[in-house]
């Protein structure tokens, strides 16, 4: 027998109280720790997101919209920018790499989006939290589709000579046959070729050589491009970034697939080019260069510059408002709990006269009647520190599974030296509160209280 | 081994004047001696017995125990001193709940400096024929096995002197002579000297020497 064995059978004396306390102390230690790591969690896992290239290009209108939806497939488009913005900026000294996106079809809810293959090979992963820091993406399957840029170009402008062409004929043919209006688009077997992202995979069970057809619009439940199934080449390795959850397709295809071909009112070269993009993706040498691409880019008027990460960065410093409230909240939440420690404690005080004089009278100090109670006290906190971080745990696993499943960003938070801080404020807290009690037991008057109970 | 001298004790009373609760002029016991302290109700038995356990401090006077003057010492140092120098046997046992006869007996050592022989709790346990009952918490035993544990616990620290608050006031009389003897020839087989107090005339008799406080003023 040793005071802590005295101080641990005095708390399952009484389970109920014990557990009721420990539980309050949790729920408010788990709301505290759990904000907390969710927000870092989805800050470091939406930066890793945002790092996969530095700047990004778009249609005039809200920056973070742009980054939403390019980066994160939230939201609709804003609109496109002209085809020859990308060949322009390509060309940009400075520039060490871009990609060129086009969104707007999906697979079963998974955006379908048309890249070239510096994709696959020039992206940048970053570390944040994760493994090392590397350029490019690994497969897990298969291989990336070969499209370069110049490709796309290729098809680009043998599209706009065959619709020129077509004009003609049509306008030759005008007032004699007005249903043979048709389209004799391209559609090489070779250029349907997918790569999925790792959740596509494991959700839909697309696998290597597996043939689907994308539907117009990212709804999911629009009509499907059934002239142009696409076949799967290349199964990224997971990423924890909104690589996972996307499909991606030759940005050439995309052109090529029915649906897609220029409606009456599209302009080419303005924000309704029908076969505008909706994003570039740039890597840039950092520095002047990077400066100078971005503010070039936002004096134009068709398209604008931004960069994701000081985009993700202004997203976190609002949802950080709310996220603050929280945090207090969460903060009166333990506060009320430890003064719930303490009353309770202080409630059994009376009852525990007889066993403090039992314990002076065997030769405990006033202040170590003091240290049984504090230490009660604390380790009630302790507990309920210990119970609250699991209970963060859990919840933060299954918030970040959701926001995983709806963005793609991977949001996981382990315990590390702040929940060791929090597990030390907590129990250092109440062992504070326990000093109330603690002090009506450090004045017990042992003659007194031993008379009165003999 | 213990010297009482010019006793006094008092408690303020409701109108601010000292209230004597105890006096006393010269007062001696032996190593090893057992006597038996008799006196009414309030007569300050338990008072005496508080203050040769340093649970109390006189106002004035010598309480000498093994050679230590408890009365010039502050509460910490006589809190340490009852730890390992006395043994206390209260009326009601004063055991506590939630902890087994053995912890109970156990407990009698954490607060003495020094780490407890191992197996001492559960031998003074077999000692005092409680060895089948180590684990009964001590709502599961007797009165008389009550007694029985406490009086192992007085013992965990090896005491010099065992200080006894009417053991025998719970116990019916079959009870109440084993009790006292177990006490007195624990106490003689350990030369402990033995202070035993009681308003029970017949334990009183049982023991060699026999004071009445009143008539140590």
């Amino acid at each position: 027998m040793n005071a802590p064995r005295i101080v641990l059978r005095n708390l399952k004396r009484r389970p109920l109280a014990t557990m009721l306390t420990t539980m309050s102390v949790s729920l408010g230690v788990a709301l505290f720790a759990a904000v907390g790591n969710l927000r870092e969690a989805s800050e470091s896992g939406f930066q890793r997101s945002a790092g996969l290239c530095d700047t990004l290009v778009g249609a005039k209108g809200s920056t973070l919209e742009l980054t939403l939806n390019a980066l994160y497939h939230m939201g609709q488009s804003q609109g496109n920018i002209p085809y020859s913005l990308y060949e322009e900026v390509r060309a940009t000294p400075g520039v060490l790499w871009s990609v060129p996106m086009a969104l707007g079809d999906s697979y079963r809810g998974y955006r379908i989006i048309g890249v070239t293959d510096d994709l696959f090979g020039r992206v940048h992963l970053s570390a944040a939290g994760r493994e090392e820091a590397q350029e490019g993406l690994t497969f897990a399957e298969g291989k990336g589709f070969v499209h370069t840029a110049g490709d796309f170009v290729h098809i680009k402008e043998d599209l706009a000579a065959q619709e020129a062409e077509e004009a003609e004929e049509e306008a030759e043919e005008e007032g004699n046959d007005h249903s043979g209006h048709h389209h004799a688009h391209n559609h090489d077997a070779e250029l349907f070729q997918a790569v999925v992202g790792a959740r596509v995979a494991e959700e839909t069970g697309l696998r290597l050589g597996a043939e689907f057809f994308p539907s117009h619009g990212v709804s999911g439940v629009s009509e499907e491009h059934d002239d142009a199934p696409a076949t799967v080449v290349g199964i990224l390795e997971p990423t924890g970034t909104p690589l996972d959850r996307a499909i991606y397709l030759p940005i050439g295809a995309y052109y090529v697939m029915d649906g897609h071909e220029p409606q009456e009112g599209m302009v080419e070269g303005g924000a309704r080019d029908p076969r505008g993009l909706s994003a570039v993706m740039l890597g840039t040498k950092a520095g002047f260069y990077r400066a100078g691409i971005y503010r070039n880019l936002n004096d134009r008027l068709d398209a604008m510059a931004v960069y994701p990460s000081v985009e993700v960065r202004k997203l976190f410093e609002i949802v950080g408002t709310g996220d603050l409230v929280l945090r207090w909240i969460s903060v009166l939440v333990v506060v009320v709990a430890l003064l719930g420690v303490m009353v309770a404690i202080y409630n059994t005080m009376g009852a525990r006269r007889k066993e403090f004089a039992i314990l002076r009278a065997l030769g405990a100090r006033r202040r170590s009647l003091l240290g049984l109670v504090v230490s009660e006290s604390a380790l009630l906190g302790f507990f309920g520190g210990l119970l609250g971080l699991l209970l963060a745990g859990i919840l933060v696993m299954l918030v970040g599974e959701q926001v995983r499943a709806l963005t793609g960003v991977a949001v996981e938070a382990w315990p590390g030296l702040p929940e060791l801080w929090l597990l030390l404020a907590v129990t250092v807290a109440a062992a504070f509160a326990g000093l109330v009690p603690a002090m009506a037991a450090y004045r017990t008057e042992t003659a007194h209280a031993l008379a009165s109970q003999s | 081994m213990i010297h009482l001298q010019n006793l006094r004790l008092s408690y303020p009373g409701p109108d601010g004047q000292e209230a004597p609760v105890l006096a006393l002029r010269d007062w001696r016991a032996a190593r090893g001696e057992q006597l038996a302290l008799v006196g009414g109700s309030g007569s300050g038995k338990t008072t005496l017995l508080n203050l040769i356990s340093g649970l109390l401090k006189p106002n004035q006077g010598v309480v000498e125990v093994a050679g230590t003057d408890l009365a010039t010492l502050g509460e910490a140092r006589r809190d340490r001193f009852r730890a390992e120098h006395i043994g206390y046997v209260f009326q009601s046992f004063h055991l506590l709940d939630g902890f087994s006869a053995r912890e109970n007996v156990e407990l009698g050592a954490v607060f003495a400096q020094g780490k407890p022989e191992p197996g001492r709790a559960a031998e003074l346990l077999e000692a005092v024929g409680l060895g089948h009952r180590m684990n009964y918490p001590p709502s599961k035993l007797s009165v008389g096995q009550q007694a029985r544990v406490s009086l192992a616990r007085a013992l965990m620290n090896k005491p010099e002197v065992l200080l006894a608050d009417e053991p025998t006031g719970s116990l019916d009389p079959e009870n109440a002579a084993q009790v006292l003897a177990l006490l007195r020839d624990t106490a003689e087989a350990h030369n402990i000297t033995l202070i035993c107090a009681t308003h029970d005339r017949e334990v009183a008799d049982a023991f060699p020497r026999c004071d009445r406080v009143e008539d140590l003023a």
